[in-house]
């Protein structure tokens, strides 16, 4: 499949990290290979990319949320979703097949999508989801 | 930046970045170099020398970045400086709270610089890490 470039990666398509919902969910048990990628990525002056839709799935404000807002405080950015970028998002759930049955998930694709337009590495926790989306093994970074 | 992307540090909006705190009476006595009525975000002028080339890079990007002043454009570079510190401490503190042994870092380690060139973030056998990092 051809290598989605959406308009609104277009200013900085700088390859870096990025962190599905079951990624940032996981930072409050500290999981030392995700640690270490991140320290790797900051060490690299790598963009860490947390899509606007993995943090509405795992935000549950409070201290179940301390280690998330933490990071939040950092130089990472979160990838927003405005009518342009949402209309992209839906393009490219149109143009990907999903396996029989899937059904389209506005989070998981935004993921999928920002990590396939910068070339950049995802940590997830299910790996098929982004299989589903186009993102190839060698992009994918299981939890 | 991506469009529709937001720099973390909790602080999206610019306007908010530029207001200067309520004034208050500093901690310092009135004798002290500092005025008491100094609040943090004032501005205070000092004289900083740099080369002539760094000099022209810095005007040049003020020119071409849009930074408001030389002023404007050398307090982000410090600040952005001194937020990475902190990223590294915040992510060193975590390492240790995972409690992972040495052996199990070496390996978390050995195992993201594969994944880091599989996925062409590294070059192979050209790592562009500024330092060598030793975990804990």
């Amino acid at each position: 499949m051809k290598r989605p470039r959406a308009k609104w990666v277009e200013r900085e398509q700088r390859a870096g990290l990025v962190l599905d919902a079951g990624a940032l969910q996981a930072l409050e048990s500290r999981p030392i290979r995700l640690l270490v990628d991140l320290q790797r990525a900051q060490a690299l002056g790598l963009p860490i990319r947390i899509p606007a839709g993995a943090l509405a799935q795992s935000w549950r404000g409070g201290r179940r949320s301390a280690a998330l807002a933490r990071l939040l405080k950092q130089p990472c950015s979160v990838v927003q979703v405005d009518e342009r970028s949402a209309r992209e998002i839906g393009e490219f759930i149109a143009a990907v097949r999903l396996a029989r049955g899937g059904k389209p998930d506005v989070a998981d694709a935004q993921v999928a999508l920002v990590t396939r337009s910068t070339n950049s590495l995802v940590w997830t926790s299910d790996p098929d989801d982004m299989a589903s989306y186009g993102v190839t093994p060698e992009f994918v970074r299981q939890l | 930046m991506l469009y529709g992307e937001a720099r973390g540090n909790g602080n999206t909006d610019e306007r908010t970045r530029a207001e200067p705190a309520p004034l208050q009476p500093s901690s310092h006595s009135f004798r002290g170099p500092v005025s008491p009525w100094h609040a943090l975000g004032m501005t205070k002028k000092i004289a900083i020398s740099l080369p002539d080339a760094t000099l022209g890079k810095a005007r040049a990007a003020v020119e071409h970045r849009g930074a408001a002043s030389l002023s404007a454009y050398i307090g982000r570079l410090i600040e952005d400086a001194s937020a990475a510190e902190s990223f590294e401490q915040m992510l060193a503190e975590w390492v240790q709270e995972s409690g992972a042994t040495p052996a199990e870092i070496r390996a978390a380690q050995k195992e993201s610089l594969a994944a880091f060139e599989r996925a062409g973030l590294i070059r192979h056998g050209k790592r562009r890490e500024k330092t060598t990092r030793k975990v804990g």
